[in-house]
């Protein structure tokens, strides 16, 4: 991948984590499938990029952590969003609105 | 909060790592089995489903690895890794962890004492309140002028200070002070150190009092000035026992009698390296001052420099405008004196902080801490060195590393924490003797204007420095080898352990540094070899007039109330007295100390043109048998005689042979007259050139003029005895008790004041020996083992080579001729190092005459250090000529 589609990726990555947790608490298998569902398939995200990524937010302040029980009894991290998570969300959403609608008006100029 | 979960994962990486490692495992095991228990419903094997969901995830242990980087803990982590190992790594090999600490711990050591004291010296403000914003006041003079000295010539006069104390409105308090001997007198009269001191002084300086009260401005009023004294804490100790009731008690000093009103605080020091046994105000001036100037009366001099001035500056005052704002002042000063300019200076408050010992001793203060930088270079070097050649048994691994994806940063600074390590170690060992050493090289230097007292104890300047050298040090040592060994060489996989390994980059620096090991060896040695054979010309050399069996007598004359004519009855009776001792065979009075201090006087001669310069020519005042007394003999003319001495009109003199050549070039001078702004001096006789200002130094232009009544009351007297005869230091003292009881003369062997002017630079050579001494056995260690680690490189070749039938010889000769060649390049570059160091040892006046170019010297160098090279070649040169070839061509 180059550069600048790891960098774009990431800031999206984020965002998509925040709006699978938007709904429900979930564990990371969750977020994976949450994620490549919303998207229909467009984003596919590995454990390599997820993992460093929750933890990397749970830091930052966005999401907490807790252990539960998983699908087949197995004890695993479930992650839900904060309030500073859910305000982070909203103006995520308001950037990339701003900024597809911006792109889509330059595609469109002649 | 981020910032607070950022130090909380912090923590837990240091103290919760196995629990967080724990957790980390569980929570990407639970996601591989969920992910294979979906592939199982699709319909895979478990087997296949759990390979197959590693797989898709990219494996367990490298996801945990990505989790582990990105976490804010991360850095510390590995910092702490890297220390332990780096740790391991020294342990593992005690010997050279040990050497190299003690070589850091030493380079660092003095590097941080020189810095130490230096500071100490000429950078620590005063120990007193609030030390600031407080300064010093010095003036320099341009232009035409003469002006009268009594200490420095920076220094202030009265009236000066007055003015600047009185219309300034820089400072918050302008205090001036200047030193007084003084002869206590009672049942036995001791000499005490005195400080005459503004009335302002305690306010400006000090923090705190003890018993009584410090002087008020009521003190120093003219009309009303008293006759007070502060004691300081450790004299109220000695003489009163710490009695409170010291109160009211009276010191008889010099002319006058003094109440004590306070004792000082208990630590306090003011402006001096050491408290000063009592203060008295500066209006006591004229009961306490000698008659230096023909008059008691100081405060009214208004051309003699002779008052240190200390202020504080209002805040948010510069020095550069405190400056301008008494240059104005200075203006009424100069309009007396046309032709005259004075600058002020305004320094930060610091012991030597003086402008003309600022300009000599930053020479000094230059030259050694050059040296002692060059030391620890030396010891970088030769560290770096031994790190390069364990780099070089790790190439393989390190290889192996990169080509498994370490990063190069990594890994350099894994192996830059080993010398980090050490560099601590050393640094911390460092200020242990940087707390030692320092007090040890005072004491060792008598002649500086240090007492043993000046605050040493470190604070935090000089633990920075300490801190930065160490770093310095650790970077020099190990940043070459790390990034030396972590050049990516994936082709050779071996990396440069090669059989053509002697060509390489590494065995080329090796020798380099080397090679500078030995420069600076050479540099050092020569340094010490000029100073040694300056002090032995010093010292044997004849400074043209007698040194030994001569007894040299001062008297506090002054101090006892006694005019010049006076002193100068006192002094006749007294040398008459002492002529008559047994054993003695020559008495003379002399002005001036020879080789110690001198007198300028500014000479003219009244029969030349108009427009006369006067030119600076150094003077003694002398009887007339001075010159039998020091065995001195004329070369024409005649010495005067005492009648001729006593006549008006010119005063005779004898003149030397450089002052005739320069005045009197194509005349007798003989009979002809000259001149200073006092007197008309008449040539009787002509001496040969002798060495009166500086030992080991001819001097130039000289004369002696027959002593005179302004002469007597510091006048020395030298009394000469014949060999074998018991000290006379008590008959002298009886001598002089007999003509005043009140008077206190000091006896010292002439051989003993020569000795005082020798110290420094005795130590200073000592000093200079014993680094030379260290550096040559650093330069040998370092030689050897270059040899040695090229031998063993080539270990392959030499088995090659006596296959095919290279004698034993050979092979040596071989390395033999690679270790001449390190030497000599180290060699020449030293010995060009050390022309340009003796040049500093000259502008510090130490080689008493010695060329800074002494042929013996470097020759004598030279020769030592190629044979001890060389030496150290053969030893390895023969261990390499002793492998067995069979085994030699198996070696890889």
């Amino acid at each position: 991948m180059t550069q600048d589609q790891t960098n774009l990726l990431q800031g999206t990555l984020d965002m998509m984590i925040l709006k699978s947790l938007a709904l429900d608490e979930m564990h990371g298998l969750g977020i994976s499938r949450r994620i490549e569902q919303i998207t229909k398939g467009t984003f596919q995200v590995k454990p390599g990029s997820l993992f460093p990524a929750l933890h990397r937010m749970e830091e930052e302040g966005w999401l907490s952590s807790s252990w539960g029980e998983s699908e087949n009894n197995r004890r695993a991290k479930f992650y839900r969003l904060t309030k500073a998570g859910r305000r982070q969300l909203e103006s995520e959403t308001q950037r990339w609105g701003r900024i597809s609608l911006a792109i889509a008006r330059a595609l469109e100029a002649s | 909060m981020p910032m607070l979960s950022r130090i909380a994962s912090c923590w837990r990486s240091i103290f919760a790592k196995r629990q967080s490692d724990r957790d980390l495992d569980d929570e990407v095991r639970a996601y591989a089995e969920l992910l294979a228990g979906d592939k199982l419903r699709d319909g895979m094997t478990p087997e296949e489903a759990r390979r197959s969901a590693r797989i898709e995830m990219g494996g367990i242990e490298h996801v945990k690895e990505d989790v582990r980087e990105a976490r804010a803990g991360a850095w510390l982590d590995s910092l702490l890794q890297d220390l332990r190992y780096g740790v391991r790594m020294l342990r593992k090999d005690p010997g050279f962890t040990a050497t190299a600490v003690l070589t850091l711990a030493l380079g660092i050591g003095v590097n941080t004492s020189v810095f130490s004291l230096i500071y100490s010296l000429a950078i620590r403000p005063f120990s007193v309140k609030d030390p600031g914003n407080i300064v010093s006041v010095y003036e320099e003079f341009r232009g035409h002028y003469s002006r009268g000295v009594y200490g420095n010539p920076n220094l202030l006069s009265y009236p000066e200070y007055a003015e600047y104390r009185d219309r300034s409105q820089a400072f918050n308090g302008l205090a001036a002070y200047a030193p007084a001997s003084l002869s206590l007198r009672g049942s036995k009269t001791a000499a005490i150190s005195g400080l005459l001191v503004s009335c302002n002084y305690f306010d400006v300086l000090a923090d705190g009092f003890g018993p009584g009260r410090p002087f008020a401005p009521e003190d120093c009023q003219p009309s009303g000035a008293s006759a007070l004294a502060v004691i300081s804490d450790a004299f109220w100790q000695s003489h009163f026992g710490g009695n409170p009731a010291v109160l009211g008690r009276k010191l008889a000093l010099n002319r006058g009698v003094f109440t004590i009103v306070g004792v000082a605080a208990k630590n306090f020091k003011g402006t001096e390296m050491q408290p000063p046994d009592v203060w008295i105000p500066l209006a006591m001036a004229p009961l306490v001052m000698p008659d230096e100037f023909h008059t008691y009366d100081w405060l009214s001099l208004t051309n003699v420099s002779w008052l240190n001035v200390v202020g504080r500056l209002k805040p948010a005052i510069s020095h550069k405008r405190a400056e301008a704002e008494l240059a104005v002042l200075v203006h009424r000063f100069d309009s007396d004196y046309p032709g005259r300019q004075t600058l002020v200076i305004v320094n930060s408050g610091a012991y030597l902080n003086n402008p003309e010992i600022r300009t000599k001793g930053a020479w000094v203060a230059a030259a050694i801490l050059a040296i002692a930088a060059f030391v620890l270079i030396i010891a970088c070097v030769n560290l770096m060195n031994l790190l390069l050649a364990r780099a070089s048994t790790r190439f393989q691994e390190m290889g192996i590393r990169m080509a498994l994806g370490a990063s190069r940063l990594r890994l350099v600074r894994q192996l830059l924490s080993e010398s980090i390590l050490l560099a601590v170690f050393g640094g911390l060992a460092g200020l242990l003797v940087a707390v030692w050493l320092p007090p040890i090289l005072i004491r060792g230097l008598p002649e500086m204007p240090v007492s043993p007292q000046v605050d040493l104890h470190p604070n935090f300047t000089i633990l920075a420095y300490a801190f930065l050298t160490s770093l310095a040090a650790a970077l020099m040592c190990g940043l070459e080898p790390a990034m030396q060994s972590t050049e990516l060489r994936l082709a050779t996989g071996r990396s440069a352990g090669g059989p053509f390994a002697h060509t390489s980059r590494y065995a080329r620096l090796r020798n380099l540094l080397s090679s500078a090991q030995v420069a600076g060896c050479a540099m050092l040695l020569i340094a010490a070899g000029l100073l040694v054979r300056g002090l032995h010309r010093a010292e044997s050399a004849s400074p043209g007039f007698l040194t030994k069996n001569i007894v040299v007598v001062s008297t506090d004359l002054s101090n006892n109330g006694y005019t010049a004519s006076r002193a100068r009855i006192f002094n006749r009776e007294l040398r008459d007295r002492l002529l008559a001792l047994p054993g003695v065979v020559g008495v003379a009075q002399s002005a001036v100390l020879p080789c110690v201090t001198g007198d300028l006087e500014g000479v003219t001669l009244p029969d030349r043109n108009r427009s006369e310069t006067s030119e600076l020519i150094w003077a003694n005042f002398v009887s007339s048998d001075y010159f039998q007394t020091m065995g001195i003999s004329l070369l024409r003319g005649r010495v005067f005689t005492e009648r001729e001495a006593q006549t008006s009109g010119p005063v005779p003199a004898v003149i030397s042979v450089a002052m005739a050549q320069r005045f009197w070039p194509n005349s007798d001078p003989l009979g002809k007259l000259f001149r200073d702004p006092k007197t008309t001096y008449q040539v009787t006789g002509i001496a040969p050139d002798v060495q009166n200002s500086h030992l080991g130094q001819t001097d130039g232009p000289f004369f002696y003029g027959a002593e005179l009544a302004d002469t007597a009351l510091d006048a020395k007297i030298f009394v000469r005895t014949s060999p074998h005869t018991p000290a006379i230091d008590p008959l002298v003292r009886e001598l002089v008790g007999q003509l005043d009881p009140n008077v206190m003369p000091t006896t010292e062997s002439f051989e003993q004041v020569l000795e005082t002017i020798l110290a420094p630079p005795r130590t200073v050579a000592l000093l200079i020996a014993i680094l030379g001494l260290l550096a040559m056995i650093l330069a040998v260690v370092g030689v050897s083992g270059v040899i040695a680690y090229a031998a063993s490189q080539r270990t392959h070749e030499i088995g090659v080579r006596m296959a095919l039938g290279a004698h034993p010889q050979d092979i040596m000769a071989m390395f033999l001729r690679q270790g001449a060649k390190v030497a000599a390049i180290g060699l020449a570059i030293g010995l060009a190092l050390g022309a340009a160091a003796s040049q500093l040892l000259y502008a510090a006046s130490i080689l008493f005459g010695v060329s800074s170019l002494d042929p013996p010297t470097y020759l004598t160098t030279a020769i030592v250090l190629a044979s001890v090279t060389m030496i150290a070649c053969y030893v390895p040169a023969r261990h390499a000529t002793r492998v067995d070839p069979m085994i030699a061509l198996r070696h890889e």
